[in-house]
């Protein structure tokens, strides 16, 4: 029994393990067979699918960038306008659309206020990244080096404009310029100066870029680029782009540029503008345009007077109206400016009524001008004065007071001050409305000329860093943290 | 001696006899395995020898033919329900009768452990629920959720509505998740089917979530609704990460495991059900009843006059238009049987479920046939197929913001105007609402015209290869190719034709909707078992045996869901080409692959219960694809054999274990998303939220304690458990510092913790010729956010509530994830958002009762909930409209009736709290009264083998203080966190049925 049990048990044994072998030969096959796991994502595009067909991603991406771009034009007019007391946003349902931008409260990081103008244009700086990236990483032979220049070329530019706006509301305080590929590393706020450097220096890097280019974009830019849509053509626009910022350096004596409206700085922005689509002659809307539609799946203007009727004109738009030689007012004020019925703010005490409208954007497909002609003479005629050619700069003011306003030249300009009087004075009306005059107002150090609608209302020279950036930044190192917060 | 246990590979292979390799010589015994008391057959009872693969089982009858060794054996007999008998079989014996002994606590019930693996309940470690087919199939259900309500404990299963056709949801222990998965697993005969809920798209009719595509608020039916519940053999419910830790991250809201019946040898037995009924609503509300006065004071004097002439009239709307009082029937049919090596079960089914609301109902239809088969001295097979046929027309209920729900529309609409009132053939115009409200519907016209039809087909099959690649009485080696798929095509159609009065409204005359959701998941698992029964001869000392199994896995689940609505229409053509179309579609795929060990150990005369699991799984949806996340677990029990008197075993258990849930299908996706147009150009930019490549399932950590007690002669069983669950890694969405371009972005992080306890008695006060079983359940559990990650700020759960006027489910740090959230007024009468009541019971308890004498059978089931409240906005609705039954009540305030009183309360929204009221319910779930005829009677009369006839009523009886409907109900359909919210719903309905079921 015991050896037939021994014998019994050995034979057992060896079975198992023959068969357990070939079991897990089995099993060992079956899964060595296995990367099964990459499965698309069928929703949305990734970076990974637009690489593998770049040339068609392209055109797409560019779409995308502009179309964020005017998306965010509209808030950066109305909460512009609003700082610079051009308008309000007397919204009924929201009163922060006031207190957040004029009561002191806008001082601090978690007012209504401090969240505008600050990540749509970080979206936008991502989208254009990921246009870089897409041309960076396309396999040989999908675009020409020159169709690469002109591309990245184009990405710098918009870039670059996109961090001035983001300088243009935290000035002060400075802000980040680096977008990091990884979303969760911060990135350094830097100085405001340092960011209008890289600004200067993006553009200028767009310059080389575009004028390496292709004679045509391997894309189509919408209507709203009509007659900027080469490389070439869009080089003016990037050069237009770059005498307003360095006319910017130029009024405040930004470091690197010079003491403040020193003639080095401004002679810079003689040679850009020389370089623009600059036309004294030419049409004043000459310039891109941010396009809107009322399509569906498309963007409407939203600061239209069609689109949202509670944003309206500041309650004392008809002040300091210089009167033609007939008596009447100024035609860019009669052209641009109505009478509404009285509009008041959501909370009558936080603010005053007003009765007057902007008409520029009157419809849900009016265009927002991104740069002007008429900027540019205007650019034009403080860089001449300051680098000491005060006839050219009389006679650009008087072509704009002549042909946009209607009113007499001027004779000449007694002193500096006289001088920034008649500048203001036609960036004013010549801009309204389209996100300049508190920047203005700020460069010439004249803030506190910005008429207050009630003693409880501030004049900020910047809005904080969003209390959301704040919290972002909270517990990273100092060096990293947001300034102000 | 010492007992020796057996053990199952798979539960269907319970069914197989398995030739022995060993015996040279074999003798074969019959007989029949009989209830001790009733001396019935016990059909299905499973014989066995200890120490072998020699399993045998009993036809319906309880006839048995088993091949057994020369040699003198103990064999082993059990069935369900009925305590374990061990008998020596001498080696002379050729013929035997078995009797069994019925006992409280299902010991003897094989429970699945592992993905090849199952055990007798006598030795788990975890606790594991199961619902017999008797349990499931008693009274006719619309689904099968409705079937198991107030059958398992430790889970909440509740209806969204009264419609025809299921919707509802399980929850097991509560919580597990925010922003994933909040469903359990449902695996069919080793197939992971899908439970997703299609949407019908009356959405785009009814706008209740705006312009949304698959919404949430239009009553849709979650798929389990497709499985026929006569088909089932039983359901268990594991409950515990350690229990369910094998299906790795799908299992942190427990896993259902639904095995479906099969044939067995013997004669072919077949049987048919035919039951007949109908659906009636229950608790209407009723609505205001108007005197001149108060329509005046409601509506001013010109209305009140053209509408109360002389008193004002009463429509009672509700009775109308839910008063659809067709019948409904169940015919089911079955077919069993086969020979030594060839089985097959057949069963077929056509259900006719009339709703209570005009022109709703369900239909469903399904075949299957199951068979097994054994080939050769070493393998057997079988396979599993079902198709399956469910299409519904479930009318209009719910949220709406155009007036086309009905019960939405009756709050607003003085019940004054006979809108039931044909004038030239068509409905009554309902100006009266519109006078009041700007827009209007008569619902009656509404529900006449309106079509939603959904056809679902479905086919779920399955089969698998088993090699019995070894066997002695030592060791047993098994391997096991499995594999199933599940496929539907759920197509919706959804006409809203242009003469209905609330058409013009939009702008466009007429909808037209057509949906489809393409459905496909397949996984097939390869898997090896070994046994080791060492006996008295074992190296080791005590161990009684020892199974060890290890496998792969792999899962596809796909999901295509598309839609077209059309508006402006022909008039009367239905088509999507004629009017001017809106497309959208969502398309979803996850592929998972896996590992997975299991052992299980008993020692000490199989006393000491010992085992371990783990599985390595990757998946699709992971940030890292390659990587593999374990999922173990380990658990013990011992089972103390006549600790005391009175009391048969004791089994006291500890289970650890840790389960996940997967992130959701492109979570883990960077994309750049279509933004729209531009200039006639289509875009792509950076979205609003974007994936995180670093994201992983959700990971629950669960400890389990529990006592199962078997008492007095098998005549009581206890069973206790208590659990301490902990959720990490929880998937959320946080914002990313704006700087970076993105807005926010999905993280795992924060913890849920939730506590409960169960208990389960059954008993038997009755065994003899009158037998009375009876079950108490209780379960309560609460659930907590212990923490969320610092970037996460406390937030409203999407979809959960209208907001903080009504009430919405909120995750905030340290307090109850399942509490409703919404305004309160302060002192100073400006409102703060604040914690008002708990969504989730104080406790669930419910009482089942069953008795047997002669062939009367009687059983019944209630169900009570205690507490969890529930936003009642359909109440709000009524209020608002003057129109609630109770509306001229005496109120708190003199003078002021009683909705004026409850909407001034309510203050606008600034307090919340008036409309967020107790749901507390007992419900007579189920009752059936049953007389099966004596055997010679059916014979003589019939020719068939078993007659039953029975009386069943589901929820035909509700007490609870709720006003509106039913507390049950969602407006919001399934939720992960919470559901609470009662807004316009289909209303509740029982029924009652008469059936006949015979046996040949």
């Amino acid at each position: 029994m015991s050896n037939q049990y021994i014998s019994v048990r050995h034979s057992g044994m060896r079975h198992i393990m023959t068969r357990a072998v070939i079991g897990a030969t089995v099993l060992g096959a079956v899964v060595a067979c296995s990367d099964r796991l990459t499965v698309p994502n069928y929703q949305n595009a990734t970076p990974e699918s637009v690489q593998s067909d770049p040339a068609s991603a392209l055109p797409l991406l560019v779409s995308g960038a502009l179309r964020n771009n005017r998306d965010a034009a509209t808030g950066y007019v109305s909460s512009m306008g609003i700082l610079g007391r051009e308008s309000y946003n007397y919204t009924p349902t929201e009163g922060r659309n006031t207190t957040g931008y004029l009561s002191p409260e806008v001082k601090t990081p978690s007012s209504f206020g401090a969240v505008s103008l600050w990540a749509g244009f970080f979206t936008e700086r991502r989208n254009l990244l990921n246009i870089i990236g897409t041309v960076n990483g396309a396999p040989t032979g999908t675009f020409t080096d020159a169709q690469k220049s002109a591309t990245l070329g184009f990405a710098h530019t918009e870039d670059a404009l996109v961090e001035s706006y983001i300088i243009a509301a935290r000035f002060n305080l400075g802000a980040p310029v680096d977008i990091n590929a990884d979303p969760t590393v911060l990135s350094a706020f830097v100085s405001r100066d340092s960011v209008y450097r890289f600004i200067s220096t993006r553009l200028d890097l767009g310059k080389t870029e575009l004028s390496a280019g292709s004679t045509a974009f391997p894309f189509t830019l919408h209507a709203g680029y009509a007659g900027f849509n080469t490389p070439a053509n869009y080089l003016k626009v990037n050069r237009a782009f770059a005498a307003r910022i360095n006319a910017y350096r130029a009024s405040i004596g930004a470091s690197g540029c010079g003491a403040a409206k020193s003639a080095a700085c401004y002679q810079t922005v003689l040679t850009n503008l020389s370089e623009s689509f600059i036309n004294p002659t030419g049409s004043l809307t000459a310039g891109p345009f941010n396009v809107y539609s009322s399509a569906a799946s498309d963007v409407a203007n939203g600061i239209s007077n069609q689109s949202n009727s509670s944003i309206v004109a500041h309650a004392k738009a008809d002040s300091g109206i210089q009167l033609k030689a007939d008596g009447t007012r100024d035609n860019r004020f009669l052209a641009k400016v109505i009478t509404i019925t009285r509009k008041a703010p959501a909370n009558a005490t936080h603010g005053v009524p007003t009765t007057f409208d902007y008409s520029m954007y009157s419809v849900r497909e009016s265009p927002v001008p991104i740069i002007r002609n008429e900027e540019l003479i205007l650019l034009r005629a403080e860089a001449r004065y300051f680098t000491g050619d005060i006839p050219g700069a009389l006679a650009d003011i008087n072509t704009i007071r002549v042909t946009a306003g209607g009113l007499a030249p001027l004779a000449g300009f007694v002193n500096e001050a006289a001088f920034l009087d008649e500048l203001l004075y036609n960036r004013r009306l010549s801009l309204v409305f389209e996100g300049h005059r508190w920047v203005d107002m700020r460069r010439f150090g004249r803030l506190n000329q910005l008429t207050l609608d009630l003693p409880t209302h501030v004049i900020i020279s910047e809005l904080p860093v969003p209390q959301a950036e704040c919290l972002s930044r909270a517990l990273a190192d100092a060096a990293l943290k947001a300034p102000g917060c | 001696m010492p007992a020796r246990r057996m053990k199952f590979f798979l539960i269907a292979l319970a069914a197989f006899a398995i030739p022995h390799t060993l015996a040279a010589q074999t003798r074969t015994v019959t007989g029949r395995v009989i209830d001790a008391a009733t001396r019935a057959g016990v059909p299905g009872a499973v014989l066995s020898v200890t120490g072998t693969t020699v399993v045998a089982q009993a036809n319906q009858d309880g006839q048995y033919r088993i091949t057994l060794p020369i040699t003198e054996v103990v064999m082993s007999a059990r069935g369900l329900g009925y305590r374990r008998e061990n008998i020596r079989v001498l080696s002379s014996v050729q013929t035997l009768d078995i009797a069994l002994t019925r006992e409280a606590a299902k010991l003897s019930e094989v429970v699945i452990t592992g993905a090849a693996t199952s055990q007798e309940r006598r030795n788990i470690a975890t606790a594991v629920s199961s619902v017999s087919a008797e349990e499931v199939s008693r009274v006719p259900a619309g689904s099968l959720d409705n079937a198991l309500q107030g059958k398992i404990v430790g889970a909440n299963i509740n209806m969204n509505s009264g419609a025809p056709g299921g919707g509802g949801q399980i929850q097991i222990r509560g919580v597990t998740s925010v922003l994933g998965n909040g469903e359990p697993l449902f695996v069919v005969d080793g197939v992971i089917i899908s439970n997703a809920t299609i949407s019908n798209g009356v959405n785009a009719v009814s706008r209740a979530s705006g312009s949304g595509f698959n919404t949430t608020q239009d009553n849709s039916v979650n798929r389990l609704a497709d499985i026929n519940p006569a088909d089932i053999e039983n359901v268990q419910v594991l409950k515990s990460a350690a229990a369910s830790a094998i299906y790795g991250s799908k299992a942190t809201n427990g896993v259902v495991i639904i095995t479906t019946k099969r044939g067995r040898t013997g004669a072919t037995v077949f049987s048919a059900t035919q039951r007949v009924g109908q659906y009636t609503a229950d608790r209407l509300l009723g609505s205001r009843r108007f005197t001149k006065a108060t329509a005046t004071k409601l509506m001013g004097a010109a209305l009140a006059n053209q509408y109360c002439p002389a008193e004002c009239p009463y429509y009672d709307y509700q009775s109308s238009l839910y008063g659809q009082k067709d019948l409904s029937y169940e015919t089911s049919v079955s077919l069993s049987g086969g020979g030594e090596n060839s089985k097959v079960f057949i069963s077929g089914l056509n259900k006719n479920d009339r709703g209570t609301e005009l022109s709703t109902g369900a239909v469903r239809q399904s075949l299957r046939m199951n068979a097994d088969h054994t080939f050769g001295s070493k393998f057997s097979s079988n396979v599993s197929a079902a198709i399956s046929r469910s299409k519904s027309d479930r009318g209009l209920s719910n949220n709406d913001n155009t007036f086309v729900s009905p019960i939405y529309a009756f709050g607003y609409t003085p019940a004054i105007i006979d809108l039931e009132a044909q004038v030239a053939g068509r409905y009554v115009d309902n100006a009266l609402v519109r006078s009041l409200t700007g827009i209007g519907t008569n619902p009656f016209q509404t529900l006449s015209l309106f079509r939603n039809t959904e056809d679902v087909w479905r086919q779920i099959g399955s089969a698998n290869v088993r090699y019995n690649a070894y066997a002695s009485d030592r060791h047993t080696l098994a391997f096991t190719l499995a594999g199933g798929a599940d496929r539907f095509d759920a197509g919706s159609a959804t006409y809203s034709p242009n003469n209905l009065q609330y058409e013009p409204d939009d702008g466009f005359l007429g909808t037209s909707i057509e949906g489809q959701g393409l459905s496909t998941q397949y996984n097939s698992t390869l898997s090896g078992v070994h046994t080791y029964t060492p006996g008295a001869r074992g190296f080791i000392p005590f161990l009684s045996s020892a199974t060890t199994s290890a496998g792969s896995q792999y899962e596809d689940r796909s999901l295509n869901r598309f839609s077209v609505i059309a508006r402006g229409l022909v008039p009367t053509i239905d088509l999507i080409d004629q009017g001017t179309p809106t497309i959208a579609q969502t398309r979803t795929a996850v592929r998972d692959q896996a590992f997975f060990a299991n052992e299980e150990v008993l020692m000490f005369d199989e006393k000491l219960s010992v085992s371990g699991r783990v599985r390595a799984e990757k998946s699709s949806v992971n940030g890292d694809r390659a990587k593999y996340f374990y999922w173990p677990a380990a658990s013990a029990a011992y089972r103390f054999v006549q600790p005391f008197a009175y009391a048969d075993e004791i089994k006291l258990r500890a289970a650890v274990g840790r389960s996940g849930n997967q992130a959701n299908y492109g979570n883990r996706d960077v994309t750049i998303a279509g933004l729209g147009l531009i200039d006639g150009r289509t875009s792509l930019g950076v979205p609003g939220t974007v994936g995180n490549p670093l994201i992983e399932p959700e990971k629950m950590r669960e400890i389990e304690y529990g006592m199962d007690a078997q008492l007095f002669n098998a005549r009581a069983g206890l069973e206790v458990n208590y659990f301490d669950r902990s959720i990490t890694d929880l998937l959320l969405q946080a914002p990313l510092p704006q700087s970076s371009g993105f807005a926010q972005t999905f993280l795992n992080g924060g913890n849920l913790v939730t506590k409960g306890v169960e208990v389960a008695l059954n008993v038997t006060p009755l065994r003899g010729p009158l037998q009375w079983n009876a079950r108490v359940q209780y379960s309560s559990f609460k659930s907590r956010v212990a923490s969320l990650p610092a970037n996460v700020a406390d937030f409203a759960v999407a979809n959960s509530g209208f907001g903080a006027n009504y009430g919405r489910g909120r995750i905030a740090r340290n307090q109850i994830s399942t509490g409703i959230w919404g305004n309160r007024t302060r002192p100073d009468s400006t409102a703060v958002d604040t914690l008002l009541a708990d969504a989730n019971p104080k406790f669930n308890m419910n009482f089942s009762s069953d008795f047997a004498y002669k062939g009367f059978t009687l059983t019944g089931l209630l169900d009570w909930r205690k507490g969890g409240s529930v936003s009642n906005m359909t109440q709000n609705l009524f209020d608002e409209g003057g129109n609630s039954w109770d509306y001229d009540k005496e109120s708190p305030k003199a003078g002021v009736p009683l909705g004026e009183y409850r909407y001034a309360q309510w203050n606008g929204g600034r307090n919340a709290g008036q409309y967020i009221q107790d749901g507390s319910y007992v419900k007579l779930r189920e009752i059936t009264l049953g007389y099966s005829v004596p055997a010679s009677l059916a014979k003589q009369y019939t020719g068939g083998r078993d007659v039953r006839f029975s009386l069943s009523g589901r929820n035909l009886a509700t007490w609870s203080g709720y006003w509106g409907f039913d507390p049950e109900v969602n407006n919001f359909g399934n939720q992960s966190v919470v559901r609470f919210v009662d807004l316009a719903p289909f209303p509740p309905s029982k029924s009652f049925f008469v059936g006949f079921d015979i046996a040949y």
